[in-house]
């Protein structure tokens, strides 16, 4: 398991549209990109790194009430132990309509 | 019987408190350093990659990324990583970083600030804390 393939899984399940990178598809009203932010080691015995942290940072786009989508994610989130490092309401487009808010997450797997 | 007070360790502590302050912003440059390099190194890797069109990029955004002085804050003393103004043409660096750090609808984003904090954060205490105890060790 890493962190793209559960959040893309969470998301599905939440029945928000998402892509990673870049949304190609003609965009819905609401959607979150993915992004990855980087893959730490953690925590090394016998020489060996015990824990892989895996950062992705979620983009929300919403052309409507983004506290609805925003509030869904983070319950979801916390409740599937990611850790929100950073959470922060970044604009309001005014030539596309969108609102964009971003939630940095990460997460612990341990390594196999 | 003679009683020998510890006076060299006196002198040391008494030297420390009084360059504590040069110290501490002699480490907090040192370990901006390290964070400046890494954000410089990512900034330079999405810069003008996989643009739509031709990149228009002159290196001005890339030039203008620095460390700021010690201030002193609520909490103690920082430095901090970014991005002096003005950007040729009345845009501000700041808000292309910001363009380039989280992207927006239609364009996606190119995250190279927050990479770097993450993968620097280690050899940034590394640095700060060899040099706070190389300046100790030199009182």
């Amino acid at each position: 398991m890493n962190a793209l393939s559960e959040l893309g899984k969470l998301l599905t399940v939440a029945k928000i549209p998402w892509q990673t990178g870049a949304y190609t598809d003609p965009a819905p009203d609401s959607y979150v990109v993915l992004v990855p932010l980087g893959d730490t080691f953690d925590i090394m015995a016998d020489n060996r790194p015990q824990f892989d942290v895996q950062a992705v940072r979620l983009s929300v786009f919403s052309k409507g009430n983004y506290n609805l989508i925003k509030n869904q994610l983070i319950r979801t989130l916390l409740d599937a132990d990611f850790f929100l490092s950073d959470r922060r309401y970044l604009d309001y487009d005014n030539e596309t309509g969108y609102h964009q808010y971003v939630l940095d997450v990460e997460k612990h797997y341990e390594m196999e | 019987m003679t009683l020998k007070l510890p006076d060299d360790l006196a002198d040391r502590l008494s030297a420390l408190q009084k360059s504590s302050g040069a110290l501490v912003e002699k480490a907090l440059e040192a370990g901006g350093e390290v964070v400046l390099q890494q954000a410089q190194r990512n900034l330079n890797s999405v810069v003008g990659k996989g643009t739509k069109y031709a990149s228009r990029a002159t290196g001005e955004l890339e030039r203008s990324l620095g460390l700021s002085p010690v201030k002193e804050n609520s909490t103690g003393r920082d430095i901090k990583v970014g991005f002096s103004e003005p950007h040729f043409g009345g845009v501000s660096n700041a808000m292309l970083a910001a363009l380039l750090e989280y992207g927006k609808h239609g364009q996606a984003a190119k995250p190279f600030m927050t990479p770097a904090k993450r993968s620097a954060q280690k050899p940034c205490m590394e640095t700060m804390r060899k040099v706070f105890e190389e300046g100790v060790d030199d009182l």
